[in-house]
C-alpha cells in the first residue's frame, strides 16, 4: 500500500501554518503601489527579492533558482505590475490549468487522491488510505501471490477497509473475519499484512508492529518492502501519541525521545537500504517530521537543503509552493539566524529581520555588521551574499550609492533567476534613487530577460514611477511604451495625467477603448469640477452620442466606475431644479460665483455619485500617482459650495435655504461628512440647522429638515 | 427643541463612547477568542466559553483546494468550538465540500463540542448576493444541529447594499464583525458600529488582542448583539499572521 507515497508529511499531519495574506479571485488584495516595500502588509511582494515580500514568496523564489530552468515553475512567466499576495503568487504559478498540468508532472504535488475525504496537509495517518489500497492489489497480482479466489477475498478486504481514523471504529476484528479462510501460505502474508494496516489505522501500534515485523524478510518484494516503510511509521506515530494539546498544538515536552529516536532510526534504515524505493520521498517527509517533533532544528534544516537542492523532481514529493509553506510553518517560525547554515533559509531569514514594523524591537534589527558576520556562512553563494548587503543598504539605511557600489552594472542576456534579477532591479531602482541619468535606461535594459512571473510587471511599475517623478508621464502612454499594465496606466491617467495629455488620449482612434474612455471620464471631471468650465464644454463633444457605455471594452476592475456618458446629465425638474450640466458649466464659464449654478453642479455630483470619488483622493506620496498631479486645481468639495453659497451675500434666499439644508445632510446619517472638504464640529452643522429653522423658517427645505448629525 | 434619538446615538459615538472595558483589549476580559494556525495557545482560553478555531483554508487553485490547518485534530473540553475556514475563493469543488463535512464529523467525533462552520470570506459589499447564494447552498449542506456563521466587515454595517445583507442575514446564524485591519485596529470604527442596527442577524465583534477598543453606548442595547471574539496573537509576534478578514473598508479605486 502507500504505493504514492502521499505526503508524508500530511500523514501525519505536518500542517501549514500561519495562513497568509489576502489573494486574488474573489478575494482583493489592496497593495501599495511601489517596489520599496520596507514592512509586512501580506499585499506587497515583488519579483525583487526583499523584506516586503512574504517568505514563502522569497523562498519560492530562491528555491526557483535551484531548479533545472524547465521544470519549475516559476519559470512560467505572467503576473502583474500589482504588488502581490502569497495566494495571487500560487495562482500565477499553478493556476494556469495547461501550466499547471505541466508542472504537477515534473513535481509530484502533495495533493491528496481525488476521492479522499482528507484535506492536503490534515494531521491524520488515514490520509494515505485510498493510496495504499491501490498499491496492495497491485501487489496482490504479482508473482508470487496467492491463489486466484483468496485474491479475491484480500482484495475486496483492502477496499473495504476505508479507516477515518477518529477512534469511532475499530478496523482489525473486520480484517480478521474478512480473512479468516485464507490458507495458502502466500495468502497468509497478505493476510498478516492487512491485520498490520488495520491495527496500524486503529492506533494499536504494537500490534501493528509485530504484524509488519514478521513480513520484512518476506518473499514478496512489495511486502517486504512496505513492511520495512510501515515499521518506521509505526513509530513516527507512536511518538506523537499525546504530543498534542486540546487546541491540536504540539507540545514539545509530550514527545517520547527515545520513540522518537525509534522512529528515525527505521526511517534511516529503510532509507539507507531502498535509497530509491517507492516510499523514499515519503520517507524524507517524515524524517522532517520527526525532526520537527523532537526540536531537532539542524537536522530539520539539513533536510530542508537536500531538498532545495534536488533538481530532479521525482527525488520529491511535494511542490515548491507545499514546501515553502511547510518551510514558513515549521522553520521560519523562529526567524532566528543563529545556526542556520543554508544559504537560502538563511537569506529569507535575514530579509525578513530587515522589516521596518519588526524592528520596533530595536535588538532584533538586523544590523551591517551582523550580515558581515554571516560571511562565511554565505561562502557558497557569494552572490546572494553581496545582495543582502545591498538590499540592507537600500531598505534598511536608505543608502542607494552603496547599493551602486556593491552591484555592478553586468550585461544581460537570455532571462534572468530571481538572484540576477533582484540584483538589477535593486541596482536599477538606487540609480533612480540617487537620480542617475542612465537609471531609465538601466530599468529598460531588463525588460527582455524578465521572463519569470511577476519580473515584467516590477520593471513596468519602476518605469511608471521613474517617468512620473520625472514629470513626463506622457512618456508612459507613447505608442511603443514598454508600460503595457493596465492598471499602471490607469492610475496615471487618473492621478497624474494633465488635461493635454487626457484630451490627447481620449481622442486617439488607436488607443484602447477603456482608456479612451477613462482619460474622457477623468478630462470631464477634473475640468468641470476644478473650474475649467469653457473647456469642458467643448470636450464634452467628444463624448460620443450613442456610445454605449463599455461596449467592446475589457471591463477591468479598475474601470467599473468610468462613464463619460453621465456628463451628458440632462439636469432635474424636481425639488432643486437645474439645467442640463452643459448649461451649468456654460453659466460658470460666464459667471463663476453664481450660486444656483454652483449648487447645480454640487446636484449633478450628489446624483451621480461622485460623493468620496476617486479623483479626488490624492494617492500616498511614495506611490504609483502619488506626485503633484498635472492636472490644475484642488479637489472637489461640495460642502465648500454649500458654506460658499451660505456666506455669500448676493445668493438669493431660496438657494441660501437649500445650501444650509444640504450643508447639513452631509453629515447624514452618522455624522460623517460625505460632501469632502473640511469636516467642521457638530456645533456648526447644529448652528446652520438652527439658522435654517429660523430665516429660512417657511421654506420647503426647512421643513424637510427635523434632525441634524 | 428636543433631541431627537438618532442625534443623541451620532453625539455619543462622535464622543468616543464610554465603557467599562474602555481602552486596550485584554484577553482575560473575553470568553470567546480566535485561535489562528502559528497563535500558540495561552491561559486565557482556560475559561473560554467559545473558542473559533481555525480548521484550514480554501485557496484558488486549478481547481480549488483545501488546504487543513493547525495541528493534530483538537479535542477541546470546556468550550464550544467554531470550525472556521479562510475561504479565498466560492468555486468549492464537490470534493471540498466532501472534505469539509468529513473534517466536522471527525472534529465532533473526537469530543469537540462544535457549534458550527465560520466561513471568513472577504466579501466585497457589491457581491455579496453572489455569497448569500453560496452561504445558502452551504447552509443546506450541513448536518442537523450545526450552525453557520460568517465574519464580515465593519462597512456591512454602513456602505453595504441592503439587499446582499439581508440576504446573508438571513441565511446565517451569527455575523462576527471585525473592528480591526491586518493586526490593527480599524481606526474611526465608531462611525461604523452606528448603523448596526441594519444587519438584523445575531452578532458579535471581533477584536484583536492588545488592539483598542471603546464599545459604542448604544452597542449594549442592540438585541442582537451577542458579545465579542477576541483575536488571540503571540506576545511577540514574530511571524506576520493575518486575521480574519482583513479590510478592505474603502475600495482605493471605488
Amino acid at each position: 500500500m502507500f504505493r504514492t507515497l502521499i505526503p508524508l508529511l500530511v500523514l501525519c499531519g505536518f500542517v501549514l501554518a500561519a495562513p497568509p495574506a489576502r489573494a486574488s479571485g474573489d478575494f482583493t488584495c489592496d497593495p501599495a503601489w511601489k517596489l520599496n516595500h520596507t514592512s509586512f502588509t501580506g499585499c506587497d511582494s515583488t519579483a525583487i527579492l526583499g523584506p516586503g515580500n512574504d517568505t514563502r514568496v522569497n523562498l519560492m523564489l530562491l528555491m526557483g533558482d535551484k531548479r533545472l530552468d524547465k521544470l519549475s515553475p516559476a519559470n512560467l512567466g505572467g503576473g502583474t505590475a500589482a504588488p502581490f499576495g502569497w495566494l495571487d503568487y500560487l495562482g500565477v504559478v499553478y493556476g494556469k490549468p495547461a501550466e499547471a498540468a505541466a508542472a504537477a508532472d515534473a513535481t509530484p504535488d502533495t495533493l491528496t487522491p481525488a476521492s479522499s475525504e482528507f484535506a492536503s496537509g490534515e494531521g491524520s495517518r488515514c490520509l494515505s488510505n485510498a493510496s495504499g489500497a491501490s498499491g496492495f492489489g497491485e501487489a496482490l497480482g504479482a508473482t508470487p501471490g496467492p491463489p486466484a479466489d483468496e485474491a479475491d477475498a484480500l482484495s475486496k478486504a483492502r477496499q473495504d477497509l476505508k479507516p477515518v481514523c477518529d477512534g469511532t471504529a475499530i478496523y482489525s476484528p473486520t480484517i480478521a473475519e474478512a480473512t479468516k479462510s485464507i490458507k495458502s501460505e502466500r495468502g497468509k502474508a497478505f493476510a498478516a499484512y492487512l491485520a498490520g494496516a488495520a491495527a496500524f489505522y486503529d492506533g494499536d501500534f504494537d500490534t501493528a508492529h509485530q504484524r509488519f515485523a514478521g513480513l520484512r524478510a518476506d518473499k514478496s518484494p512489495w511486502l517486504r518492502e512496505t513492511a520495512r516503510y510501515m515499521l518506521a511509521r509505526v513509530e513516527v506515530n507512536r511518538a506523537q501519541v499525546g504530543a498534542f494539546g486540546q487546541y491540536g498544538e504540539l507540545q514539545p515536552d509530550k514527545v517520547d525521545a527515545k520513540v522518537l529516536a525509534d522512529a528515525e532510526a527505521q526511517l534511516r534504515a529503510y532509507l539507507r537500504d531502498a535509497p530509491a524505493g517507492r516510499y523514499a520521498a515519503s520517507a524524507r517527509g517524515l524524517l522532517r517530521r520527526v525532526y520537527w517533533l523532537g526540536g531537532a532544528r539542524d537536522r530539520l534544516m539539513a533536510e530542508y537543503a537536500w531538498q532545495f537542492a534536488q533538481t530532479d523532481p521525482k527525488a520529491r514529493n511535494l511542490s515548491d509552493g507545499d514546501l515553502a509553506q511547510e518551510v514558513d510553518a515549521k522553520f521560519l517560525d523562529k526567524p532566528d539566524p543563529e545556526g542556520v547554515t543554508d544559504p537560502i533559509l538563511l537569506a529569507v531569514i535575514d530579509l525578513q529581520k530587515m522589516r521596518h514594523s519588526d524592528a520596533k524591537d530595536a535588538n532584533a534589527a538586523i544590523t551591517s555588521a551582523d550580515l558581515h558576520g554571516q560571511a562565511p556562512r554565505f561562502s557558497s553563494a557569494p552572490a546572494l551574499f553581496t545582495y543582502l548587503l545591498a538590499a540592507h543598504a537600500f531598505f534598511v539605511e536608505a543608502n542607494p550609492a552603496e547599493v551602486l557600489r556593491l552591484i555592478p552594472a553586468e550585461p544581460t542576456a537570455g532571462s534572468l533567476n530571481s538572484l540576477a534579477f533582484s540584483r538589477l532591479a535593486l541596482r536599477a531602482l538606487a540609480l533612480d534613487a540617487v537620480k542617475d541619468v542612465s537609471a531609465r535606461e538601466a530599468i529598460v535594459q531588463l525588460v527582455p530577460s524578465a521572463k519569470r512571473p511577476f519580473q515584467r510587471g516590477a520593471l513596468e511599475l519602476a518605469l511608471a514611477m521613474h517617468d512620473e517623478r520625472a514629470g513626463t508621464p506622457e512618456r508612459v502612454f507613447e505608442p511603443d511604451s514598454l508600460v503595457t499594465d493596465a492598471s499602471v496606466r490607469d492610475i496615471l491617467l487618473r492621478y497624474q495625467a494633465g488635461p493635454k495629455l487626457l484630451r490627447r488620449h481620449a481622442g486617439d482612434p488607436k488607443v484602447d477603448q477603456q482608456e479612451r474612455r477613462t482619460a474622457l471620464h477623468t478630462l470631464l471631471y477634473k475640468e468641470v469640477t476644478r473650474g475649467a468650465y469653457r473647456a469642458f464644454v467643448a470636450d464634452l463633444a467628444m463624448v460620443p452620442a450613442a456610445a454605449p457605455p463599455g461596449a467592446g471594452a475589457p471591463s477591468g476592475p479598475t474601470n467599473s466606475d468610468v462613464d463619460p456618458e453621465v456628463f451628458a446629465w440632462p439636469g432635474r425638474a424636481d425639488a432643486y431644479a437645474c439645467p442640463a450640466l452643459r448649461e451649468v458649466a456654460t453659466q460658470l464659464a460666464a459667471e463663476p460665483r453664481d450660486s444656483t449654478a454652483r449648487l447645480c453642479l454640487a446636484e449633478f455630483t450628489r446624483l451621480n455619485g461622485f460623493d468620496h470619488d476617486s479623483l479626488d483622493t490624492a494617492r500616498p506620496a511614495d506611490e504609483l500617482g502619488g506626485s503633484p498631479s498635472q492636472f490644475p486645481g484642488a479637489p472637489f468639495s461640495r460642502q465648500q459650495i454649500y458654506r460658499d453659497v451660505i456666506a455669500d451675500p448676493a445668493a438669493p434666499p431660496a438657494n441660501k435655504a437649500y445650501a444650509l439644508y444640504r450643508a447639513v445632510r452631509c453629515y447624514a446619517p452618522a455624522g460623517n461628512n460625505d460632501c469632502g472638504g473640511k469636516d467642521v464640529p457638530i456645533a456648526q452643522r447644529k448652528a446652520w440647522f438652527l439658522q435654517l429653522k429660523s430665516a429660512y423658517a417657511t421654506s420647503t427645505w426647512a421643513k424637510e429638515l427635523s434632525l441634524y448629525w | 427643541m428636543r433631541i431627537p434619538a438618532r442625534l443623541a446615538l451620532a453625539a455619543a459615538l462622535s464622543l468616543a463612547a464610554t465603557g467599562v472595558t474602555a481602552g486596550t483589549v485584554d484577553g482575560g476580559d473575553y470568553d470567546a477568542f480566535w485561535l489562528w494556525a502559528g497563535v500558540k495557545p495561552q491561559p486565557v482560553l482556560a475559561k473560554a466559553k467559545t473558542i473559533y478555531l481555525l480548521g484550514g483554508e480554501v485557496i484558488p487553485a486549478a481547481p480549488a483546494r483545501l488546504i487543513a490547518q493547525g495541528g493534530a485534530t483538537p479535542a477541546v473540553r470546556d468550550a464550544n468550538v467554531w470550525l472556521v475556514y479562510r475561504v479565498e475563493t466560492l468555486d468549492w469543488t464537490p470534493r471540498i465540500y466532501a472534505q469539509v463535512l468529513s473534517h466536522l464529523r471527525r472534529w465532533r467525533a473526537a469530543g469537540n463540542q462544535v457549534t458550527g462552520l465560520q466561513i471568513d470570506f472577504d466579501a466585497r459589499t457589491h457581491h455579496l448576493d453572489r455569497y448569500a447564494d453560496f452561504l445558502r447552498d452551504l447552509k443546506s449542506r450541513l448536518p442537523a444541529g450545526c450552525k453557520l456563521g460568517v465574519t464580515g466587515l465593519l462597512d456591512w454595517s454602513s456602505g453595504a447594499d441592503p439587499s446582499g445583507l439581508d440576504a446573508i442575514a438571513g441565511v446565517v446564524d451569527e455575523i462576527v464583525l471585525q473592528t480591526y485591519q491586518g493586526r490593527h485596529t480599524i481606526p474611526g470604527y465608531p462611525a461604523y458600529l452606528a448603523r448596526l442596527d441594519r444587519l438584523k442577524t445575531p452578532f458579535r465583534i471581533g477584536l484583536i488582542q492588545g488592539g483598542e477598543w471603546n464599545p459604542p453606548a448604544a452597542l449594549a442595547r442592540n438585541p442582537d448583539f451577542r458579545g465579542y471574539v477576541v483575536f488571540l496573537q503571540n506576545p511577540k509576534s514574530r511571524i506576520d499572521i493575518t486575521p480574519p478578514t482583513p479590510e478592505p473598508v474603502l475600495d482605493r479605486f471605488r
